[in-house]
């Protein structure tokens, strides 16, 4: 059992703080008599009986008879303590814990050695718990995280890796987005802004447009009615100034490659039929046309058909709506070819 | 139609085109209200888009079913027919249309020329694997043998309770299971409505025509159907689609209770039905008064209850009117008004060709000629 630091200190405090002169009364080896039964009471409250022992062994063999009594008290009762304890282990590992400060450790000991048939074990190890429950709240806090570590440890790794599918899997579907955007768009019909001679002539251009496109495309209100208007259907038809569904991609870096992604999907989310045109017009009359485009291989555009007409300033709406409707008959026709 | 590599689109005529997709619009807007201003409006655009390019076929499949809308079936046949012998591409819906064109023809070959086309639409659906187009095959299957279970003639009359026991069973089936879609997603599907208001009317015709064919009058059998129609009926209302023809046809349930009340002597009661039934032809004329069914009931109703400048107004409106009455429309119109003349309904019972659709029938049983059809 190793010396404990505090009855170290108690000691060496007695002898510096020891009065230097010396009453008639005392001899001069009972002062050290006195101290040594004071360390025995000390480890004594530690329950180190064996230091205990040992001091009080010293004390009886000092020069106060009166001493010398006392300490022969105190060493039987020591004595008595020691051999209680040693019929309880649980006591006994909970000293022994309750030395080294592992208060859990002690409590779980106490609590133990409580439960037991011995009155005497059962005082003490309630005695016990008093001292050691009060230096539980923040000791217990380190102790309880200390099995927790390794948890925590656990759960972070997966989180990690969990972390890293979902990061693949974005990466999957933006990928994926962008090829199913691609292949989408070139099968659509792109009408590219209609020049016009003022922005109010092109807007009406477009106006048309998606009007027309949008009541071609109604769907029909009734099932087992006239189900043939599905043949009504054809690819989509991109009206300017729609915004682009493809995923915004920038430079992909492909195991230590930057590719120029976003560059790639411009040059190939080429539509299968490009529309062209514009429209002039004055106070009286004007002329519109339109000019189709098929996409040939994967880049390359041929002319296929061009469409003109009057748009007289009486009845402009009308012409203009039959125009539209040219323009999707036309576009259509540039598809399927 | 243009050839399919040529284009997607029905027709490469822009004013066609725009006629169509005009027309539509008003056709549509009519299967919702029933108002005849759009349903003419749609058959006149049809017309055109068809007139402008004779290979759209679409336009004239449109057309045919305006016509079959504006009683001219013979009209909407020959269209759809034409549609047929060119082999379209959408031959399941040219049949089930053809069909109900001849289903409005109320005659026994016509109904045997709906079976046969309704069977070809069936084949062409399964084909195709159109599901949504079957369940409306058979929806229009209900109607046909509802109709038929009214107004079959001689020969074939002995066959009337097959074809009501046929309709209930059929329809009942598919109720059903649209029941349980509903159930399923919470509601009835917007889109499934049309064909629930449809299967709704033929059951009611149905339980109508079964009740009106019960051996014992005013036996519980009785009211039981007679409720179970109305059931039908208000339901198909409370859809609010084009109601023009349910409420012809309540009316129609309203009218044959007022005249088994009437022949029992429960004058009174009979009043009530009568009053109640005029309520209801009234309302489908408000929407749609360009038919001349609801005002030749009407003309009755009103000579029944002594109400004579009534009745002649819906006489001389009427008879304007298109309707299904063909060779009799004179006959049967020239009967009501001399009825008016003479201020006597008894003369009603007297004519052996009183009911408009039933011109030929037995002549023998007074309560047979008395029986008003269906309204569609």
């Amino acid at each position: 059992m190793r010396l404990h630091p505090i009855p170290l200190l108690f000691l060496l405090a007695n002898w510096l703080l020891a009065p230097s002169g010396l009453s008639a009364a005392e001899e001069p080896d009972s002062g050290v008599q006195q101290l040594q039964l004071e360390i025995a009471a000390l480890y004594e409250r530690l329950n180190d009986w064996e230091q205990a022992e040992k001091q009080l062994l010293a004390a009886a063999g000092g020069p106060s008879a009166e001493l010398r009594e006392r300490a022969l008290e105190d060493l039987e009762r020591v004595r008595q303590h020691a051999e209680r304890s040693a019929e309880s282990p649980n006591l006994e590992l909970a000293w022994f814990y309750e030395r080294r400060r592992l208060w859990r450790e002690a409590e779980k000991h106490y609590l133990a050695a409580a439960a037991e048939t011995s009155e005497e074990v059962r005082r003490i190890a309630l005695e016990g718990l008093e001292r050691v429950r009060p230096q539980m709240p923040l000791t217990g806090l380190a102790e309880d995280l200390e099995p927790i570590e390794p948890r925590v440890e656990f759960v972070t790794a997966l989180l990690a890796k969990g972390l890293a599918v979902v990061a693949f899997l974005a990466v999957g579907f933006i990928l994926v987005s962008a090829a199913r955007g691609v292949i989408r768009a070139r099968r659509q019909i792109e009408v590219l802004p209609f020049v016009a001679n003022s922005s109010e002539g092109s807007a009406q251009i477009d106006y048309w447009l998606g009007r027309t496109r949008a009541r071609c495309r109604a769907p029909q209100p009734f099932p087992g009615g006239p189900a043939a208007m599905s043949r009504m259907a054809f690819p989509y038809l991109r009206l300017p100034g729609l915004a682009d569904h493809l995923p915004e991609l920038d430079e992909v870096t492909l195991a230590g490659t930057k590719l120029p992604a976003g560059e790639l999907l411009r040059k190939t989310k080429l539509p299968r039929v490009r529309v062209t045109g514009g429209w002039v017009f004055n106070e009286s009359n004007g002329r519109v046309f339109a000019e189709f485009e098929r996409r040939k291989g994967i880049s390359r555009y041929e002319p296929v058909a061009t469409i003109e007409r009057e748009i007289p300033a009486k009845g402009q709406e009308h012409e203009l709506e039959l125009f539209a409707y040219d323009v999707l008959i036309q576009a259509a026709r540039a598809n399927a070819s | 139609m243009p050839a399919k590599s040529e284009s997607r689109l029905p027709t490469n005529r822009p004013e066609s085109l725009k006629s169509f997709v005009d027309g539509r619009e008003q056709y549509y807007a009519y299967l919702s209200s029933g108002r005849i201003g759009e349903l003419k409006a749609a058959d006149r655009l049809f017309a055109e888009a068809a007139a402008g390019d004779p290979r759209f076929d679409l336009a004239v499949f449109y057309h045919a079913l305006t016509l079959a809308q504006l009683r001219k079936a013979d009209a909407a046949i020959e269209k759809l027919q034409c549609l047929v012998d060119r082999d379209v591409e959408f031959l399941a819906e040219v049949y089930l249309h053809k069909a109900y064109a001849h289903i409005k023809k109320y005659r026994n070959e016509h109904f045997s020329q709906a079976e046969t086309a309704l069977e070809s639409a069936l084949q062409q659906a399964e084909r195709r694997r159109q599901k949504t187009l079957t369940a409306a095959i058979e929806v229009y299957q209900v109607f046909l043998w509802a109709v038929m279970g009214g107004n079959l003639k001689e020969p074939r009359e002995a066959e009337k309770s097959t074809y009501i026991a046929k309709a209930i069973r059929l329809g009942e089936n598919i109720l059903w299971e649209l029941r349980l879609q509903s159930r399923r997603s919470g509601s009835t599907k917007r889109e499934a409505e049309p064909l629930l208001h449809e299967l709704l009317n033929a059951l009611g015709i149905a339980y109508m025509r079964k009740g009106e064919q019960q051996g014992e009058k005013f036996s519980e059998a009785q009211k039981r159907d007679w409720q179970q129609a109305k059931d039908f009926f208000r339901e198909a209302l409370e859809l609010e689609l084009n109601p023009v023809r349910v409420l012809q046809n309540m009316g129609t349930l309203l009218s044959i209770q007022g005249h088994q009340l009437r022949e029992a002597g429960q004058w009174g009661a009979a009043e009530t039905d009568y009053r109640e039934a005029v309520k209801y032809y009234e309302e489908s004329t408000a929407i749609n008064p360009h038919d001349q069914f609801p005002h030749s009931s009407l003309a009755e109703l009103f000579i029944r209850l002594g109400d004579w400048e009534r009745a002649l107004h819906h006489v001389n409106v009427g008879r304007l009117q298109p309707g299904s009455f063909d060779k009799e429309r004179k006959k049967r119109w020239d009967h009501l008004r001399l009825v008016i003349a003479k201020e006597n309904p008894a003369l009603l019972d007297s004519r052996p060709d009183a009911r408009p659709s039933d011109a030929a029938a037995s002549e023998s049983d007074p309560a047979e000629r008395r029986r008003p059809r269906e309204a569609e």
